[in-house]
């Protein structure tokens, strides 16, 4: 007998777990789950525009051109960064998983490729237009606020951007040392 | 019938391959293979709705197999995992478990697409089949598939991990 066919008798031998019941309610439960969080976060991103849109007209935002502009910029690159993030994670959950493998791969690489983009040019790009837009509103919270909430939010502003700025590095990373995963073990 | 039943048949009568093909992409690791299982009968009941009858549901499975292991193993890194094998029909389980060790650690060595072939060829897929679920043509899969059983063969008879 050559040496393939007893690999693979020993291969017919391998110990194979059973299907359980449970599992398949599991699944058609977990399937559900699935559809309800998407429906949650597309009800999330429309109250988020709805709100964000909400509050540029209860500040009065448009009746002090330097807060309109300030507050206009952070909504606009918040509004873009979400619904760019939401048309790319539409555009994955797309990618038809019953296709061929080289099909498949080829359109996962081409995916992850157009998120190199997104992160090396249009995230650093709204991330910059964001500070831009808060450091145009900084006169106009020192001349409205009080001297302690102004360091406040300063203070908080400045923290909340680093760690935005690590969590943005951190994702980036992740998703590039994936992409080089797939283009090397193709 | 309605989708739940028929999603119920076709998890009985493919389970088996699909662990089976799952359980090659991790060493024999039964706890990450029924892991994967379950990711890959998750988007088999997903994608039931659009399944077009344009080849066997086999052959449909078998694809979503592939890819959903191709993906979950980049994305979660199962990088030198312990092989894990079970056999009840060998009397020595420490001769069987170094033999199955090294078949093991011999298909992992593979390039992706080559260790995809010889996973579907060992679940016994016949080649038209396996051409359809790779995406490359019949003539092109028989000359590989000849080519990697002499690799693995050879890998299993004198590589040492």
């Amino acid at each position: 007998m050559s040496d393939f066919n007893n690999i693979k008798q020993q291969w017919a031998q391998r110990q194979i777990p059973l299907p359980q019941e449970k599992d398949i309610n599991n699944i058609i439960e977990k399937s559900k789950t699935i559809k309800k969080k998407q429906i949650t976060g597309q009800i999330v991103l429309v109250t988020t525009v709805l709100v964000l849109i909400w509050f540029f007209f209860y500040v009065s935002a448009y009746q002090n051109s330097r807060a309109f502009l300030g507050l206009g910029i952070m909504i606009g690159s918040l509004l873009l960064r979400i619904g760019i993030e939401f048309l790319s994670m539409t555009k994955k959950t797309y990618i038809p998983e019953d296709q061929d493998m080289k099909s498949y791969i080829l359109k996962i690489i081409r995916y992850y490729k157009q998120r190199k983009f997104i992160h090396f040019l249009v995230t650093p790009l709204l991330f910059l237009s964001y500070i831009f837009g808060f450091w145009l509103l900084l006169p106009v919270f020192k001349v409205e606020l009080s001297a302690g909430f102004y360091t406040y939010i300063l203070v908080s502003s400045t923290v909340i951007f680093v760690a935005l700025a690590i969590l943005i590095i951190f994702q980036i990373r992740k998703e590039l040392s994936l992409l080089k995963e797939f283009i090397l073990g193709t | 019938m309605n989708k739940e039943l028929e999603f119920q048949n076709i998890y009985q009568q493919n389970y088996p391959r699909v662990i089976g093909l799952c359980l090659g992409y991790v060493k024999g690791n039964e706890f990450l293979a029924k892991d994967l299982a379950q990711e890959v009968f998750l988007k088999v009941f997903q994608n039931l709705p659009h399944f077009k009858q344009q080849s066997k549901v086999s052959t449909w499975i078998y694809r979503i197999t592939v890819n959903t292991c191709l993906l979950e193993l980049r994305k979660k890194k199962y990088v030198d995992l312990k092989t894990d094998v079970e056999n009840e029909e060998t009397s020595n389980p420490i001769e069987t478990e170094n033999r199955f060790e090294k078949m093991y650690k011999c298909i992992d060595s593979l390039s992706t697409e080559n260790r995809s072939i010889i996973l579907l060829e060992l679940e016994e897929v016949p080649q038209n089949e396996i051409a359809e679920i790779i995406g490359i043509s019949h003539a092109a899969i028989r000359t590989r598939i000849h080519r990697i059983k002499d690799q693995l063969s050879n890998c299993v008879k004198h590589e040492r991990f």
